[in-house]
């Protein structure tokens, strides 16, 4: 058993800025695994993105600790830089931080800074490029303002993978993409998680969309972390997620409804080819 | 009954300006291709498409914010390209986009919707009486103190259509009003668009990416690189999900699962779109 990358133990943070102090986590506990997915849900205002915050040490706790690659974030000393070099972040809205004439240029931009010799740089760059979809052929000397918003996106993505981090927090990076734009980023996504050793650290509001990526859900809730477990696990607790305010992909919600009708279908069926076999099976019994 | 369409768009084409960004030059982008569109009184229109198919430039030429290269849009019967007009076609065509705090100002809820009214110079009184009944519509009464800032993106959504109806338009435009909020508020907004229709018998154009929002509307309009490729209702849109794959929507699953058990010998009605008409269906 190795030792979980992310450890999290008895986190309280209080933003001190604005007229009220104002406690927006409240003794959080969780661990998240090397080369795992892990997923922090949670509406508008629940915490998530102070959370991870605390992952790359932009934030340091008002008590308790953050371990993270066997480094505590707030002790005395600590190492930020080399952490920082560790934990890539993508922001919400990343496409705003593009800022170079070409493709290329925007991804070299941080590996530049690293000092390395300029082929290590370029082999870097052309990687991440077509890890993202990218062909660096075609898109290495275009200027990313040209592109659309999804593949504007993934530059900024590439921008980060090229900085080879061992943990990849992404805030919210589909909000404003298109259906399909989402789909692209979540399957560049699913080839990052399964080409390179990186485990990947997603915030959102939607589960629906992060159910196929994640190993495990972090469901918060005014600063308090009221629930986890795999997709399967949580999806089940149909009800209290309501109530919280999140919604349960459309799926687990109408297969909820067929159960309480006295359909009888296994709490854990998740995907389509599941439900579909399940109805067939349970319609056939009660006809 | 009124003969004279809310909307009447006919044959328009725009292209957009080129314009310069740093070092580079971009090219003019045709975003309109001989486009046709009548939309009645009361109707609940869903314009459906990808980012830069065209749904947000045709949704900016009903209310006067674009102006079409070539063709014309009638509001009500009148010409958004005659100057004059555009006072009234902007009382009658309320619009909301894709961040509500774009158009929020002032710094408390009722004032904020009182604000359209105040520069247009109506008496307090008046502006007192629209204000209640727009905040009573989108049910953010208990709000009228706060400041939009405190407010979750679903309520600031609810704050900017308030100041649209405060107006007491005939028509609404949302414009991607639901692309930035989480799945439960995306789904109270939709539901609000569908309440002021039947409630008030507005005129609703709901300008979306997503197919889950469009099952409910009396028409759905799908766009594709500035055409109209398809019009017509959910339950015939629907019908044909392999078309709808072609255009690369996304099929919500509880639909595509009514599909499959209606090919495996399932009588399930082509017209139960929702996750409850689905069960139903399902049930018997």
């Amino acid at each position: 058993m190795t030792e979980p990358l992310i450890v999290v133990n008895k986190l309280c943070y209080t933003y001190q800025s604005g007229a009220v102090p104002r406690q927006a986590l409240m003794d959080i506990n969780l661990e998240i695994e090397r080369g795992s997915c892990a997923a922090i849900i949670g509406v508008t205002g629940s915490g998530k993105s102070t959370l991870v915050q605390h992952f790359n040490g932009l934030l340091h706790p008002t008590s308790g600790t953050v371990i993270v690659d066997g480094l505590d974030v707030n002790a005395k000393g600590a190492d930020l830089r080399a952490l920082r070099q560790r934990v890539g972040m993508l922001f919400q809205f990343p496409e705003a931080q593009l800022f170079a004439h070409t493709v290329y240029a925007d991804v070299a931009f941080g590996p530049q800074r690293l000092k390395l010799s300029r082929r290590e740089v370029r082999l870097r760059v052309l990687k991440a490029l077509e890890t993202v979809g990218l062909s660096p052929r075609i898109y290495a000397a275009r200027s990313p303002f040209d592109l659309s918003g999804g593949q504007m996106r993934r530059v900024a993505l590439a921008g980060v993978l090229a900085m080879t981090p061992t943990i990849l927090i992404l805030d919210e990076p589909t909000t404003g993409l298109d259906a399909e734009g989402r789909a692209e980023f979540y399957y560049y996504l699913r080839r990052v998680q399964q080409d390179q050793d990186v485990t990947i650290v997603l915030v959102s509001h939607d589960m629906a969309e992060v159910a196929a990526l994640a190993d495990q859900l972090f469901v918060l809730r005014d600063g308090q972390l009221v629930m986890q477990g795999t997709p399967r696990a949580v999806f089940n607790q149909g009800e209290a997620l309501r109530a919280w305010g999140l919604a349960v992909p459309p799926l687990s919600e109408l297969l909820s409804l067929l159960r309480r009708q006295g359909l009888l279908i296994p709490a854990d069926t998740l995907t389509l080819d599941e439900a579909f076999d399940v109805i067939q099976e349970s319609c056939r019994i009660s006809p | 009954m009124n003969e004279t369409p809310l909307l009447d768009i006919q044959h328009i084409s725009y292209t957009y300006p080129g314009h310069s960004l740093g070092n580079s030059q971009t090219e003019p982008v045709p975003a309109l291709r001989d486009v046709s569109l009548r939309v009645e009184q009361g109707e609940y229109l869903a314009i459906l498409g990808h980012n830069g198919s065209g749904k947000s430039t045709l949704a900016r030429h009903c209310n006067a914010l674009l102006l079409p290269d070539r063709g014309r849009v009638l509001v009500a019967g009148l010409d958004t390209g005659e100057k004059p007009n555009r006072r009234r076609i902007r009382n009658n065509v309320g619009m909301i986009f894709q961040n509500p705090d774009n158009q929020i100002i002032a710094t408390v809820v009722e004032d904020d919707i009182a604000w359209a009214l105040t520069v247009r110079g109506f008496p307090a009184a008046l502006i007192r009486e629209r204000v209640a009944e727009a905040m009573s519509a989108v049910g953010i009464g208990d709000l009228r103190q706060r400041p939009p800032n405190t407010l979750s993106g679903g309520q600031r959504q609810r704050l900017a259509i308030a100041g649209a109806l405060a107006l007491r338009p005939r028509c609404i435009i949302a414009d991607e009003a639901t692309a930035q909020l989480d799945p439960l508020s995306r789904q109270e907004i939709v539901a609000l668009l569908q309440q002021l229709k039947r409630e008030h018998g507005l005129t609703i154009m709901h300008v979306t990416h997503l197919l889950e929002e469009t099952v409910e509307a009396d028409r759905i309009v799908i766009m594709q690189q500035g055409r109209i490729v398809l019009e017509d209702t959910p339950r015939a849109i629907f019908a044909d999900l392999e078309r709808l794959r072609e255009f690369k929507l996304i099929i919500p699953e509880p639909i595509a699962l009514a599909a499959r058990l209606r090919d495996a010998g399932f009588a399930i009605a082509p017209d139960a779109l929702t996750i409850e008409a689905i069960a139903q269906e399902i049930l018997h």
